[in-house]
């Protein structure tokens, strides 16, 4: 951690929906220029932590620290304003407008002109390759189209950090595949932080520098890709499920 | 002595407010929309009451139940055949196609029968009217102690339908998960079909109660709607209980209000009470559990 | 370029033609006709703001109009004070009670804030109703105010004819227009219109969800309020059943979802098609079949949302554009 500044912290974060413990206790970080993966089960408790950090509901208890200043209980716009940007599972796209104008929503955070905030977009939206689709409106894209848009619209609000959860679900191998050259593309043309959660095992496994994996809200290990396959209980737990599953 | 009698009446026109609200709050829980026609459409089950009273000379009791039967019927037909699909295409949680069109049908309504019946307010004489039922120095309209107990059985008896029956159980599956409710063999539409009918009826069955002792016009709408909003969100959306409960706290306030200030004051307390249930207790008094 | 040319000669025609009309129409019933379309129309405009572009179902939204009229109402008989800015203390007052419902509202969902504006239109009216004094001020419960006539001015607001009626409402109704415009091009209008559709999604790309609903909830209120002081001035009376009326705040959303909420021409287009209706009905009918306007009102409502869910004025562009598509393809071949 020397010369590794860290961009995110997460100091012993518990979350409770009544009587169900939803994260139970969980500390992480992410450096600078990093790509963290994390990785669990269903109702690990990945995407309560995802909306926890970007600020959709405040941790039971514990703090995060955003570029050192703390941040918990701060709202999403607040957070997004800071220079933390999402992605959901489920994609949410503004289905009445148009590819560009939903990316221009996204830029306007930092150009309140239209006509700049458009211009930004476009650049946005040929990163991602979309640019071709910009006047289409949202509702006529499919599912690959709109997880890039996905992706689009939080870049264009010139995020620090990013938080992608599963934007490869649903994908076929290909569109994983570009997908993953993006995600890296990301990172290393664009300088971004990034934590990443995901379902499919390869993509995470060539994509992060370090994992963290939760099972029921705790998390179990941590470690670089390599490490964490071989942790006999991420193993138990987690790939053993998934063995299971596919037998 | 007053402020007990004034208690009790509030309690008894309280219960009507709640059969009126239930409707309304049964909708809202399963559908998640918001009839805003509710109050037009007990205009109109008063009327339809009315002229059913005056052109068979029946019991008024027996004309309730026959309103609320054919209100059954324009409920379940107005669900069945466009509100459903209003439903169908829209994805949002509250549909504003349904708000929009049960307004539009307010507005028909109420317009609709100043236009062909007018302006003049009508009442009906039954052999009700009139008579007290005296206990020690109070007073109670026979008519309103009926309808009382009518309106509270018929929402507690409604509770039970919801809560025990096999119908029941498959409209609170569909209230708290339309998609599993489907895969779990429950035709969404039927349960919709009836949800709403119920909701109609019991706005026929309130026209029906109110119809001995309360004077039909066409503009009655409105206030009565404004109180079912708000005894819905006193007792919290897609609560039977709540409603039953709203309804007769807003019963009383109303009449002990109207006992010490006026009418008005009275309405604003109403009014007051809504404000801050939505400030402290945005799920109502008894939230959604009595449905879920 | 070719279909700027086309729109900004539209706008032109339509200019001169509002600009002139009094030139032509000298009688004043029939200019009558012309002021209470511009009226809905810029009322409509106003509902759009936070019932259109914001999504928010402001059904009693009415409100504001009764406050704009009552408020500038009062000042002008009873302190003299002129109605110009009357209607800016109106507006001022009608984008308080916009704010504090909404900050109590607009955490919860959509249905609560319209049943909350429902609520308060009520609660204003049975005040005013049944008070014969209401702060100090005669305001004669539901016999309502007579303004007295205080000499033909600009100050006061008031003229033996219709003409300058008409101005003001023209001045008003493109003032709200332009406002209207400005807002859906600008940042606001993106970010209103990403509200609309997924609310935890603009939130996460940094739009104050909260900011931008009060936002549109106040100046949406502040310009009801002002069509309310003009009502007020034209008429020379009001009541709280005309002005503070649930049928008036329910033809208001309804020009504009007939025409199409959310965009700029479509609730102008439906106010300019639907309210002469009221005032031919009444003109023709007199006061005999009373409430027949609305009646066709609903029905029109009803029918509208069943068959064309969208609006007039999006389904109107539709059409055109699929048309000019197809002409374009024909002309290559």
């Amino acid at each position: 951690m020397s010369d590794k500044t860290v961009i995110l912290e997460c100091k012993d974060i518990v979350k409770k929906f009544g009587g169900l413990t939803a994260v139970n206790d969980v500390s992480m970080y992410a450096n600078k220029g990093e790509i963290v993966g994390l990785i669990g089960a269903n109702g690990a408790g990945k995407t309560t932590l995802f909306n926890m950090i970007a600020g959709v509901f405040p941790p039971t208890s514990g703090q995060i620290f955003f570029e050192g200043q703390e941040i918990q209980g701060k709202k999403s716009h607040e957070i997004c304003r800071m220079g933390m940007g999402r992605t959901y599972q489920i994609v949410k796209p503004f289905r009445n407008l148009s590819v560009l104008d939903n990316t221009v929503v996204g830029a306007l955070i930092r150009d309140s002109d239209v006509k700049k905030a458009k211009k930004k977009a476009m650049e946005v939206l040929s990163f991602v390759g979309l640019d071709h689709r910009a006047e289409v409106s949202s509702g006529n894209l499919g599912l690959p189209e709109l997880k890039r848009l996905e992706l689009a619209r939080a870049l264009a609000t010139d995020p620090k950090l990013l938080l992608l959860d599963e934007v490869m679900a649903g994908l076929n191998p290909t569109d994983s595949e570009k997908v993953i050259a993006l995600v890296e593309r990301i990172r290393n043309e664009l300088g971004i932080s990034l934590i990443v959660i995901e379902h499919v095992m390869k993509a995470i496994m060539t994509l992060s520098d370090r994992i963290y994996v939760l099972n029921q809200g705790n998390l179990i290990a941590t470690g670089t890709p390599q490490e964490v396959s071989v942790n006999p209980e991420v193993i138990k737990s987690y790939f053993g499920e998934k063995r299971y599953a596919k037998n | 002595m007053m402020v007990l009698q004034s208690f009790i009446d509030g309690l008894l026109i309280g219960g009507v407010y709640a059969t009126i609200s239930v409707g309304l709050s049964l909708a809202f829980g399963v559908m998640r929309i918001i009839n805003w026609a509710q109050g037009e459409l007990l205009m109109i089950s008063m009327y339809i009451a009315y002229a059913i009273f005056m052109a068979l000379g029946v019991d008024p009791y027996l004309v309730m139940v026959l309103t609320a039967v054919i209100m059954f019927g324009v409920g379940y037909l107005l669900q069945n055949s466009i509100i459903s699909n209003l439903l169908a295409r829209e994805t949002a949680r509250e549909p504003i196609s349904v708000l929009l069109f049960t307004s539009g049908l307010g507005m028909f309504l109420s317009n609709g029968v100043l236009a062909v019946i007018g302006a003049n307010p009508l009442s009906v004489i039954t052999q009700y009217s009139g008579k007290m039922i005296v206990i020690g120095n109070l007073y109670f309209s026979l008519p309103r102690v009926i309808s009382f107990f009518i309106a509270v059985v018929v929402t507690i008896l409604l509770y039970f339908f919801i809560q025990r029956s096999e119908m029941g159980r498959a409209i609170r599956a569909t209230s708290q998960n339309r998609q599993v409710a489907t895969l779990m063999g429950i035709n969404q539409k039927k349960i919709y079909n009836i949800a709403f009918a119920i909701s109609i009826a019991l706005v026929g069955m309130s026209g029906g109660l109110l119809l001995p002792y309360y004077t039909v016009s066409y503009s009655i709408g409105t206030t009565f709607s404004f109180k079912a909003f708000v005894v819905v969100v006193l007792g919290g959306k897609g609560s039977i209980l709540g409603a039953l409960i709203g309804g007769l706290i807003v019963g009383v306030i109303e009449r002990v209000g109207a006992l010490f200030f006026s009418e008005t004051v009275a309405q604003m307390f109403v009014f007051l009470i809504f404000i801050i249930v939505l400030l402290f207790k945005p799920n109502g008094l008894l939230g959604e559990k009595d449905l879920q | 370029m070719k279909k700027l040319n086309l729109k900004s000669g539209f706008l032109i025609v339509i200019s001169v033609i509002g600009l002139c009309l009094p030139l032509f129409v000298s009688n004043p019933y029939t200019l009558q006709y012309f002021i209470s379309m511009l009226l809905f129309g810029y009322l409509a405009t106003s509902w759009n703001i936070i019932g259109g572009y914001a999504g928010q179902m402001a059904n009693g939204n009415g409100v504001y109009f009764g406050i704009g009229a009552y408020v500038s109402t009062c000042l002008f008989t009873y302190n003299n004070l002129s109605p110009w800015a009357g209607m800016l203390i109106g507006g001022a007052i009608s984008a308080l009670v916009a704010l504090g419902l909404g900050r109590l509202t607009f955490r919860l969902s959509g249905t609560y804030f319209t049943m909350a504006t429902v609520a308060c239109l009520h609660l204003i009216r049975l005040l005013v109703m049944s008070n014969q004094y209401l702060f100090g001020y005669e305001i004669r419960g539901a016999q309502g105010i007579v303004l007295p006539w205080k000499g033909e001015s600009i100050i006061n607001m008031q003229f033996t004819g219709k003409v300058e009626y008409y101005y003001i409402i023209l001045a008003f109704f493109v003032i709200g227009v332009l406002v209207s415009y400005h807002i859906k091009t600008s940042k606001d209008g993106y970010y209103l219109s990403a509200i609309n559709t997924n609310q935890e999604a603009a939130s996460s790309l940094g739009v104050n969800v909260m900011h931008m609903k009060l936002k549109a909830s106040c100046i949406s209120a502040f310009m009801m309020a002002i069509g309310g002081t003009f009502y007020a001035q034209l008429y020379s009376m009001i009541d709280p059943s005309r002005v503070l009326g649930y049928d008036l705040s329910i033809q208001i959303m309804l020009y504009a979802a007939v025409g199409g909420r959310g965009t700029l021409a479509g609730p102008i287009i439906a106010a300019f098609l639907l309210s002469p209706l009221n005032d031919i009905l009444r003109g023709t009918l007199g006061t005999t079949v009373s409430g027949l306007a609305l009646v066709i009102y609903g029905l029109v409502m009803m029918l509208m949302v069943y068959f064309i869910p969208q609006g007039l004025w999006p389904f109107l562009r539709d059409k055109l554009s699929r048309a000019e598509l197809k002409a374009q393809t024909a002309e290559r071949k």
